[in-house]
């Protein structure tokens, strides 16, 4: 939830970035309020969602990962306990 | 006195170009703040003689005017023709900001309006670095870098509460 709101939020931002720098580019033209309006709220809405979704996905993939590593590890150095023999050493003849 | 519109008539060049050719922001007239340039306002008004005192450029920006640059002429007194030519200089804005802008031409009667021509001038910047440009640019790769974070596991971590992963050890 909090990663969907964050990403809404850094999205909107990059949508307002993207609309300035192309009127500064020479793409667009903030000649009239009315279309300059329109075209900000279109294209931020529109980055804010994008953004939001992948923002969610992000965070919940990062939290799972994090619940993952934070549960405890078996050591290699260790040997697991096990009722099956040793392994043979070389040299041993194979059992039939 | 105020000439009847169909006896009257004006033209205006901007950097030497006829502005009747770029009235859409497909089509604005290629320039940048690197030097002054000049308007020429020539206008004919052969039924009647007309006074003109005043040749404007306002640029448009939002629906508003945000700059005015003008010549005024002192002393005018009517006339079946005449040329006004307007030089501006925007050689402080070189390095602050580009972009397509409406522009309007005006020629004025004592501070009413009665010729107007609307047409588009496309400022460019060299490379393109001025200070807005550069703002934005920052802005923009801040927005990413946190977007990114919102993927880190080391930030997940911190917000579960959970120590921070161990450095790994070089052997």
């Amino acid at each position: 939830m909090a990663g969907g709101v964050s990403g809404a939020a850094s999205g909107g931002i990059l949508g307002l970035v993207f609309v300035l720098l192309a009127q500064q580019f020479g793409y667009v033209t903030f000649a009239t309020l009315e279309g300059t309006i329109l075209l900000l709220v279109l294209v931020i809405v529109v980055f804010a969602v994008v953004f939001g979704i992948l923002g969610r996905i992000m965070k919940g993939s990062a939290l799972k990962r994090a619940k993952a590593r934070a549960s405890p590890e078996p050591d290699a150095s260790v040997p697991p306990p096990s009722d099956s023999p040793p392994p043979p050493g070389p040299g041993t003849p194979p059992t039939p | 006195m105020h000439p009847s519109t169909s006896s009257f008539s004006a033209s205006v060049t901007f950097q030497g170009t006829s502005v009747l050719d770029h009235s859409t922001p497909g089509s604005a007239i290629q320039s940048s703040f690197g030097s002054s340039f000049v308007s020429v306002f020539i206008w004919n008004s052969p039924g009647q003689a007309t006074l003109i005192t005043e040749a404007a450029l306002s640029v448009q920006f939002l629906g508003a005017t945000v700059g005015t640059t003008s010549n005024t002429i002192n002393g005018a007194t009517p006339q079946l023709n005449g040329q006004i030519n307007l030089t501006s200089d925007f050689t402080q804005d070189k390095y602050l900001f580009e972009g397509v802008y409406q522009v309007v031409a005006s020629l004025f009667d004592h501070g009413q309006a009665i010729y107007n021509t609307t047409f588009y001038v496309w400022v460019q910047a060299p490379d393109h670095f001025t200070v807005v440009n550069v703002a934005l640019i920052l802005i923009g790769l801040y927005e990413i870098w946190q977007i990114a974070a919102l993927g880190s596991v080391r930030v997940a971590r911190k917000q579960l509460g959970l120590d921070p992963p161990p450095k790994k050890e070089s052997p």
